[in-house]
């Protein structure tokens, strides 16, 4: 791309998601909110203004969470695709989402509601020890769907540990619900501000990932020829993607296909670096949690649909397609 | 001295033994070829100059330092390698990919410098695809992706490079075309190359010296400039040879007896 179509490429993009915030804010089960009660956000509403309330205490932070959430997952989703030269690699498929949301599950469990600060720490064991068992097991093949596979039998094995949970403590089942799929309407400020820096620490990891990555799609042997460590690439790169599926699992639980479908998207738009794709696959990641968490709130009036059930509806479909054009051209 | 050189090399790969006690030294500024015949451990000796093997004994200096101990991007800079099936990143133009040659050169930020810039426009010039910069790899003929490759490897302004198998997949007059490049570069630039090569009249042809292995290890070694001898490529072969007078050059074409 060059430099010029680089600018309007994310001018572009920025506009798209500027306008996604804006029907965010507005739009939901509430009818009524205009572009006045926008000036919640600026100033604090007074008790009595109700829209005003809606706006800054409710939907403010849900949409800060969808674009954290979805430009996490869909770096991460970014990252994936291009190591493992697996286009159907998502952090959501392969189980990192699940293990971290059911980490932060049996922490409550064991101890009780915690404020969310406390729940970094379990929740990146949970990412990284779902990363490495799916990895030990899938990355050494050569086909594309036994990581998929690995991630999918992982998957299906904490669902069953989390329901196993939630039958343990029917009292829990509620609190537990937002974690068997993605939410966003719990998403609190608190919550924002402990995933925002995590999510700021994966995208730190995943700058200099992706410079690594653009020499190892060369080819092993040509990336260690122009002096890349190999093991020290794969590593940070991982390292990018289970902190930013704890960044998203912190703020909106376990969103399945972002990272899968968001990638494919930007590459549509033919990014021709990994830096490039990644930050592509970031904007639609965000793009499409929005529209499924806003097309939850006014596709069936009065009732409020999952963001993640939104994501999976129209992630699912493009598996499928995914799926069965590499069964006819397989790489 | 400085080059590579590789002493008392042996090499395993999946608990067989590939090479057997090598050595071998390379000087700095000609053109080397490799032959042998299928499975000899020419690639492997390659690789293995290029840090990829790791040997079992023995081991590679380069300019009198262990490979191994040198600073991957240190090395990076002194010694290039093309494998002989590198992957082309889906998509990608030929000034792209000719750009990722500068990876030992750039900074944590991956921000390209002036000299980089010129660097790669060098590169691209010497191979002559200036014209077919913007172009994508993948639509380009054999030969041009191979001079695409041959640019990224130039761009990484080493003084050594090792090209397994460059002629591999390349029709006849795309692999004169590849070789004559290779000894161009050696001459206009000093930059030693060192390369496997299946053809042994190629060979003769386009390096100063031939390298000759057989079943892990070497069967002769050519002084530079000297022609092949027939009773050497029998060696290596078991094939009844003639060796004749190139009508221009003063080297060696080997042609199978009747």
């Amino acid at each position: 791309m060059t430099q010029s179509r680089i600018l309007a490429t994310a001018a572009a993009g920025i506009l798209a998601l500027a306008a996604l915030c804006l029907a965010s804010l507005l739009l939901g089960a509430r009818s009524g909110i205009g572009i006045v009660d926008l000036a919640s956000l600026v100033t604090p509403p007074a008790a009595e203004d109700a829209a005003g309330i809606v706006v800054r205490e409710m939907r403010l932070p849900r949409t800060l969470g969808a674009l954290i959430a979805g430009s996490a997952l869909g770096i991460a989703g970014a990252l994936l695709q291009t190591l493992t030269r697996n286009p159907l690699a998502d952090p959501g498929l392969l189980g990192v989402n699940s293990g971290a949301a059911l980490a932060i599950v049996t922490t409550v469990w064991l101890v009780g509601p915690v404020p969310p600060a406390a729940l970094i720490v379990p929740t990146l064991l949970g990412a990284f020890l779902a990363l490495a068992v799916v990895w030990s097991v899938g990355a050494s093949s050569r086909s594309p769907l036994t990581l998929i596979l690995a991630g999918a039998a992982l998957t299906a094995f904490l669902a069953a540990v989390l329901r196993g949970l939630i039958l343990l403590d029917p009292f829990a089942l509620d609190t537990f619900r937002s974690w068997s799929v993605g939410v966003l309407d719990r998403t609190g400020f608190e919550a924002l501000g402990v995933a925002l820096p995590v999510a700021a620490i994966g995208i730190a990891l995943a700058v200099p990932a992706a410079l690594k990555l653009d020499t190892l799609a060369l080819g092993d042997d040509l990336a260690s020829a122009l002096g890349v460590n190999l093991a020290a690439a794969r590593g940070l790169t991982l390292a990018a993607v289970g902190v930013l599926s704890t960044a998203a699992v912190l703020v909106a639980g376990p969103l399945t296909f972002v990272g899968l479908v968001a990638p494919h998207l930007a590459r549509a738009l033919a990014a021709q670096s990994a830096l490039g794709l990644m930050a592509l696959s970031g904007g639609f990641g965000a793009a499409l949690v929005l529209v499924a968490d806003i097309a939850g709130r006014i596709i069936v009036p009065g009732v409020a649909l999952e963001a993640g059930l939104g994501v999976a509806l129209i992630g699912g479909g493009f598996l499928i397609w995914l799926v069965r054009r590499e069964a006819r051209n397989p790489a | 001295m400085t080059g590579l050189e590789a002493s008392g090399l042996r090499v395993e790969l999946a608990g067989r033994a590939v090479l057997h006690g090598i050595d071998l030294a390379i000087a700095d500024g000609g053109v080397t070829a490799i032959i042998g015949p299928n499975g000899c451990g020419k690639s492997t000796l390659l690789r293995t100059f290029a840090r990829i093997v790791r040997p079992t004994e023995g081991g590679v200096t380069l300019d009198g330092r262990d490979l191994w101990d040198i600073d991957a991007r240190t090395r990076a800079r002194r010694l290039g390698f093309l494998p002989q099936a590198p992957q082309t990143p889906e998509g990608i133009r030929v000034r792209a990919l000719v750009t990722r040659g500068r990876t030992p050169h750039q900074g944590r930020f991956g921000l390209l410098s002036k000299a980089d810039h010129a660097a790669v426009d060098r590169a691209i010039e010497r191979v002559g695809l200036t014209a077919f910069e913007h172009r994508r790899v993948d639509r380009l003929s054999g030969g041009q992706r191979q001079r695409a490759w041959i640019a990224l490897a130039l761009a990484q302004e080493t003084s050594i490079l090792l090209l397994d198998e460059p002629t591999t997949y390349l029709d006849p007059p795309h692999q004169v075309d590849v070789l004559r490049l290779v000894r161009r570069l050696n001459r206009e630039t000093g930059i030693t190359v060192v390369m496997v090569l299946h053809d042994i009249t190629l060979a003769s042809l386009y390096a100063d010296r031939v390298i000759g292995m057989r079943d892990g290890r070497l069967a002769f070694a050519t002084e530079p400039g000297e022609r092949l001898a027939p009773d050497q490529i029998e060696t290596l072969f078991d094939m009844q040879v003639h060796a004749l007078d190139h009508p221009t050059a003063d080297r060696s074409i080997i042609v199978p007896r009747d």
